[in-house]
């Protein structure tokens, strides 16, 4: 109880670290995410790599009237198929801008850079075992709102995600359910 | 107002933005990846270059001046990535890899190439208060590093020959420190450590592991003192040899050479002193049992009203050097209009360099060869603006006699690569060089700039006897656009004709000429100047090896982001 009493007391300074650090311009306008959902390979890695969950979390922020920035980061753990280790953990991190469609303001198109960051999830595993490696790619998105409140929104998501890998790019779809708060 | 900048520096960081062109991984790179002329890269602390204009083919970091003695000086270069410099205050980070890991694909190919390299960038420089500024930098580029990378692995014994990671990058800097400034007065010291492999003229990488190093500068009024004090190891794992040097370096200068408004005619004196202490098996040393004194004498002014003079002398026992030029400016209506003269005599172009190279019992000279360079150029250029429209255009034309090359004498290999053998020598022949070029820019209401320019070069004489026949012919497009207030993107087309070196390998190896596109998206998030940036590098063109035991140039990306105090 200790424990969750003071996460809720951290989450209660956050405006105040935020309003100290930026200034009362930025609080009106971000908007800060977290997203969950289901993420598969496309193409030849279907083979190797299982479809896997993945979590999110980042903020938007206003570059004009219509555009937004917006920046993400998540973790996921990626099963595959055909090894007797299980598979690798995944972090990853998405920077890009987002406007939403004209005459159907609930949707929103976007696209931007991605980072991922993998790792084994055992020494002894073949492959990527040691120190992990990292690439950067592209990705495309459109988001939709389904509910909308005063303070949240809540929506799904899709990524298509090309990570430019050698000897070919590596691509995914993911799907989420994003909960979006303009905290103050 | 602590919370204010420290919690910004933990999120956020950033990239140095230089809008003239695509910015590189670093500063010291952006000449490198958007500049006109010759640009050739072995790895990053060793770079050929030559710009457009520019007379006789000597590499422009190889080129003392007085403003190179403030610089740092490794074996015979003045590399631009060694430099310790405090950048604008803000906090930054920039990371990158060339385009190309394996990742999942490990799981269904076989890996049949290495993986690409990475570059970290990091660093503050924050005002404490108005006086007083304080900063901490590091940065690697492992780009370029699969030169010789088997035997650099065998000399170090290792492959973890660097602050982070384990790809025996060109250089790993980490450094830290602070400095005072009040008018003219400015005191600032530096320290930190370094992983830094050099090229030397027998072309061979040399590993150096440098700490601590130390580096102090004073200013007050007109003079100023920049010292550095460097502790050096050697290690050779293959050969199981050794060696350590402690170098001090010193540069006193002292002169109104910007400031005197009173004065038409600036003068400025100046001395560098360098002594190193050797022990055991340094693969280079200095004249005079470690010690080299250099003093010059420099002067800049104007004549008459139209008529500017500026130049440089220096002497000592071994080395005399001259080199100034006059240059008249005058309007022909709106258009400004100037023609130049430089006269350059000496009997070398950096006489801060080495005495000689030791590779086990051979042993190069790099004391330079008896007579002198004579270097005698003109040069004429016009610009001009008229409305929305700027041009300019140059030409120039030069002869050059006594050129510094290196006379080999023979081939050798370590660990299967090759290096040579010799001494310096002279080109006792006149090489002529005639070139010209133009540049034209559109700007559209300041959101849109486009620019076109190229420049082309002929010359005639002995320049296979030059390690560097450099580029004919290049030329670079640029389109730099403003869509909305706080986004900016910039690209450029580059294209340098091929250049080949002529006596850095075993057989001539030549580099083909082509394209690269390069490109940067800039995001200005609109609070607290935080800059977001991302940059593609070497698109569009052949991954290919640009230098004698170089390393591939392959496409690369990074991203940066920076918060300005």
């Amino acid at each position: 109880m200790l424990r969750i009493s003071w996460v809720f007391r951290s989450l209660l300074a956050l405006p105040l670290v935020g309003q100290m650090v930026w200034g009362a311009d930025f609080l009106d306008s971000v908007r800060i995410d977290g997203e969950l959902g289901r993420s598969m390979p496309i193409g030849g890695l279907r083979d190797v790599i299982r479809d896997y969950w993945f979590g999110e979390a980042g903020f938007s922020y206003p570059l004009s009237n219509s555009i937004r920035g917006y920046a993400q980061a998540g973790y996921a753990y990626i099963p595959i198929h055909n090894d007797p280790a299980p598979g690798f953990r995944q972090a990853n991190g998405r920077a890009g801008l987002e406007l939403p469609v004209p005459g159907f303001e609930r949707a929103s198109l976007g696209g931007g850079i991605s980072l991922v960051m993998v790792r084994g999830d055992h020494m002894d595993s073949a492959y990527l075992s040691s120190t992990g490696e990292s690439e950067f790619g592209w990705h495309a998105r459109v988001s939709c709102l389904v509910y909308k409140a005063q303070a949240y929104q809540l929506g799904l998501r899709l990524h298509w995600e090309r990570i430019w890998t050698q000897p070919v790019a590596s691509q995914f779809i993911w799907a989420g359910v994003f909960l979006e708060v303009t905290p103050w | 107002m602590v919370g204010k900048l420290f919690i910004p520096m933990l999120l956020f960081a950033c990239a140095d933005s230089v809008w003239s062109q695509v910015p590189a991984e670093v500063p010291a790179l952006d000449s490198v990846t958007g500049g006109s002329g010759t640009r050739l890269v072995a790895m990053p602390t060793y770079v050929y270059e030559r710009s457009a204009g520019s007379a006789g083919f000597s590499d422009e970091n190889s080129l003392w001046n007085p403003s190179r003695s403030e610089e740092r000086h490794l074996l015979d270069r003045y590399p631009r990535i060694l430099q310790w410099q405090p950048r604008q205050a803000g906090v930054w980070a920039s990371v990158g890899n060339e385009v190309g890991d394996y990742l999942y694909q490990e799981l269904r190919s076989t890996k049949e190439e290495n993986n690409r390299t990475p570059m970290i960038d990091l660093g503050v420089t924050s005002k404490l208060n108005t006086n007083y500024w304080f900063t901490a930098q590091g940065s690697q580029v492992d780009h370029f590093s699969s030169a010789d990378y088997n035997r650099r692995e065998n000399v170090v014994g290792t492959q973890s020959f660097s602050w982070f990671g384990q790809n025996l990058p060109a250089y790993s800097t980490l450094f830290t420190g602070g400095g005072f400034q009040d008018g003219s007065t400015e005191v600032n010291a530096l320290a930190g450590g370094e992983y830094v492999w050099v090229l030397t003229p027998s072309q061979r990488w040399v590993p150096m592991q440098i700490l601590p190093r130390i580096q102090a500068q004073a200013s007050l009024g007109a003079a100023s003192l920049q010292m550095s004090y460097e502790r050096q190891l050697f290690s050779d794992h293959a050969l199981d040899t050794n060696g350590l040097r402690n170098e001090v370096s010193a540069t006193l200068r002292y002169g109104c050479m910007g400031g005197c408004k009173s004065s038409s005619l600036k003068l400025g004196v100046g001395m560098t002193l360098i002594h190193a202490s050797d022990t055991g098996a340094v693969p280079w040393g200095l004249p005079d049992q470690g010690t080299v004194a250099w003093p010059w004498i420099e002067a800049n002014g104007k004549l008459l009203p139209w008529l500017t003079w500026a130049g440089f002398a220096g002497s000592n026992d071994r080395n005399h050097l001259l080199r100034d030029s006059l240059e008249a400016s005058t309007y022909i209506g709106s258009v400004a209009a100037m023609i130049g003269w430089l006269n350059h005599w000496g009997t070398t172009q950096d006489p801060l360099r080495e005495d000689y190279e030791k590779i086990g019992a051979d042993s190069i000279s790099l004391r330079p060869a008896k007579g002198y360079e004579q270097l005698q150029k003109i040069y004429a250029r016009v610009s001009s603006e008229e409305g929305p429209f700027d041009w300019s255009g140059s030409t120039w034309l030069w002869a050059d006699h006594g050129a510094e090359t290196f006379a080999v004498s023979g081939w050798r290999a370590d660990d299967g690569i090759p290096y040579r053998v010799g001494s310096m020598a002279r080109v006792n022949a006149w090489l002529t060089g005639l070139g010209t070029s133009a540049r034209i820019g559109y700007s559209y209401q300041s959101r849109y700039l486009l620019s076109a320019e190229g420049g082309w070069e002929s010359w005639r004489g002995p320049a296979q006897s030059m390690d560097v026949e450099p580029s004919h012919f290049w030329t670079k497009f640029s389109l730099h656009c403003r869509p909305i207030q706080s986004l900016e993107i910039t690209h450029e087309w580059v294209y340098r004709s091929a250049a080949s070196w002529n006596l850095r390998a075993p057989t001539v190896l030549d580099v083909p000429g082509g394209w690269t596109w390069n490109a940067s998206i800039l995001e200005h998030i609109p609070f607290h100047q935080i800059d977001l940036q991302a940059t593609w590098l070497h698109v569009f063109a052949p991954n290919e090896i640009q230098t004698p035991s170089g390393g591939l140039d392959r496409t690369r990306f990074y991203g940066s982001l920076r918060k300005n105090f």
